[in-house]
């Protein structure tokens, strides 16, 4: 006979005080364990979602403002192309794609488009809204998972692996924004006059409701050459992880090109990490109430035992349990209890995660195993918590009292 | 004696020297501090005044954990409400006390085992209180008491809840104990018949001596 043992034959003698002592702390950790497990697989399905949005960081020349990017003025100022080199060369991580660019106003008729030289494989890899369009091209991967990066774990399906890139764009051949086309009267396979040269229209992209459909692109070096602007950038597009970009990826990039201006895409960004941090929050804010909630759950369950066990610790105490003994006996009843709660908290949690993901975030769920350790130690601390007060009261009782109130 | 704010002289001018192997009964009216005597002696109350001595060991300056190992070295104690644990078997209920003296679980087993069968119990060895009768409690609680071979026992009216027969069984049952393992028996009790089985009488009243008196029991 052991204080495990003499705990153990309590716990069993009082099955239905034992439920009652365990609900508090399984709940507890169900709840937790189960919003953790939906916000972790709705952080990955946003962060994919958003990563479908397209880049967020923008480099540009030293002085230029994002209205110039857009603008695409003729005296907008540029940046060596070298810059994209060192990026890919720098393996910074948390820099999932990069698409140089270099545009300018140019007249076609009696209007003015932009023209853009872009790199094919990399710009439609930060162009998602491209990428809908079934355009030809290699398989991406998205890295930017918003924790720890394990999309392949999250079972979510990633929209970009069934994307395409235009990994083939010749040297006079263009895409066509829609509006533009409409306005150039271009249609696929015909051609378009830009300055001196005959471009083929590969294709008309479809509409996206943003600057690029009154765009023309065409291959970069092809534009650097027609512009006169050779080896020169007006912007770097870069798509970045969001934990990245709040983890210092901008600074990092700043040291890297320090007479560039780097910026956020600030939606996109904020958005991100906007909701990365509710979703911190929310589960925070649950963790707290869930600590003080079941300690006080706990603490009185305890109490109720000690004061239901009087005569008992007095007997123990009057055969020689010295007081440190007692407040072992009820510490390890609370360490135990803590145990079976978390383990049991975290499968009904992960359960329910399961079932209501789908049902109401329209999510699928997976059990999330590293929550299991996190369970039963949140669930012992709680119960330990809980149960300090309740077991020095027990360690003070004095025997003789008892057995004087009998 | 302090007790909740106001002074009880539970116990006054107690001077008092018990052999080794003696059996003690203290008799007296309810509130004459018979039991405060024996939690005295058991380390479980510090006097405000005096000392009690058991062997090199003063009780009344000793810290609580020095008692603590006081009474599981020597003490064992037998109560009127016999205080078993109710979620524990007989066998478990002795291994409990033998726990604190034994780690080993078989050698816990066997001192139970051994000690059940003193007490004629050996066929209730896995019954829980509630499934014994008074009597039997009561043997279980002796059992008990011996479990960690105690040198001295404290009986606080260990026939208080039993019928005169049962009584009669329990009371042997110290005597034999007394005699043949020469424990110490220290003894509380009302009634007049108990009090014949010791060798030494102490009558209380109101907290005082009134009389100590010697028999060749």
């Amino acid at each position: 006979m052991n204080l495990f043992n003499l705990v153990w034959l309590e716990l069993k003698h009082r099955k239905a005080s034992l439920v009652s002592g365990l609900l508090a702390i399984i709940l507890g950790i169900a709840v937790i364990v189960g919003i953790r497990s939906v916000t972790s697989f709705s952080e990955k399905a946003v962060a994919i979602k958003l990563d479908n949005l397209g880049a967020n960081i923008l480099v540009l020349p030293q002085g230029a403002s994002t209205d110039d990017y857009y603008t695409a003025d003729i005296d907008a100022p540029t940046f060596p192309e070298i810059y994209a080199d060192k990026i890919v060369t720098s393996n910074l991580p948390g820099v999932d794609n990069l698409s140089p660019k270099l545009s300018r106003r140019v007249k076609i008729g009696k209007l003015n488009y932009v023209l853009t030289g872009i790199l094919p494989a990399s710009e439609v890899a930060s162009k998602p809204l491209w990428q809908t369009s079934g355009l030809m091209g290699a398989k991406l991967k998205a890295s930017c998972a918003p924790s720890d990066g394990e999309n392949q774990s999250s079972g979510l399906k990633d929209e970009k692996l069934t994307r395409k890139t235009i990994d083939s764009l010749g040297a006079l051949e263009c895409y066509v924004g829609n509006i533009a086309a409409q306005n150039l009267g271009a249609k696929e396979a015909g051609f378009i006059q830009i300055e001196n040269k005959q471009f083929k229209v590969v294709k008309v992209l479809p509409e996206t409701g943003t600057i690029d459909d009154g765009r023309i692109f065409a291959h970069l070096h092809t534009v650097q050459d027609l512009l006169g602007i050779k080896e020169q950038l007006s912007a770097i597009e870069i798509m970045g992880c969001c934990n990245a970009i709040t983890g210092g990826l901008l600074s990092k990039l700043r040291n890297l090109l320090p007479d560039t201006r780097i910026t956020t895409i600030g939606q996109i960004v904020s958005t991100q990490v906007e909701t990365n941090k509710m979703m911190n929050k929310i589960s925070l804010i649950f963790l707290i109430i869930i600590l003080l909630v079941g300690s006080i759950s706990i603490a009185n369950f305890m109490a109720a035992n000690v004061n239901e066990r009087k005569k008992e610790i007095g007997t123990y105490r009057m055969i020689g349990f010295s007081r440190t003994r007692i407040y072992s006996l009820l510490l390890l009843k609370a360490i135990i209890l803590g145990f079976i709660g978390g383990i049991l908290g975290y499968v009904i949690g992960t359960l329910a995660g399961m079932i209501l993901g789908p049902e109401l975030a329209g999510i699928e769920v997976k059990p999330i195993l590293v929550l299991l350790p996190f369970s039963i130690i949140l669930a012992m601390l709680i119960s330990v918590l809980g149960s300090l007060l309740p077991a020095y009261y027990a360690a003070k009782i004095e025997p003789y009292s008892i057995m004087q109130e009998e | 004696m302090l007790r909740k704010g106001q002074v009880v002289n539970a116990l006054s001018n107690i001077s008092l020297h018990i052999e080794e192997g003696q059996f003690v009964t203290i008799t007296g009216p309810s509130g004459s501090g018979k039991s405060t005597l024996l939690y005295l002696l058991g380390g479980l109350l510090h006097p405000s005044a005096g000392s009690i001595h058991f062997k090199d060991l003063n009780l009344a300056t000793s810290s609580e954990n020095v008692l603590s190992d006081y009474r599981k070295r020597n003490i064992g104690y037998v109560m009127q409400s016999f205080s078993l644990v109710p979620y524990l078997t007989a066998e478990e209920n002795i291994m409990v006390a033998a726990s604190l003296l034994h780690s080993n679980k078989k050698i816990q087993k066997e001192i139970a085992r051994e000690l059940l069968t003193t007490v004629g119990l050996s066929d209730r060895m896995e019954h829980y209180p509630k499934e014994l009768s008074s009597g039997q409690q009561q043997r279980v609680a002796i059992a008990r008491a011996l479990a960690n071979s105690p040198s001295i026992i404290l009986a606080d009216e260990p026939t208080g809840n039993l019928d005169p027969a049962l009584a009669s069984d329990i009371l042997n049952l110290l005597s034999k104990l007394n005699k043949q393992r020469g424990l110490t028996i220290i003894m509380a009790t009302h009634s007049p018949e108990a009090s014949t089985f010791g060798n030494m009488n102490i009558l209380l009243k109101e907290g005082i001596i009134q009389n100590t008196s010697h028999s060749n029991h």
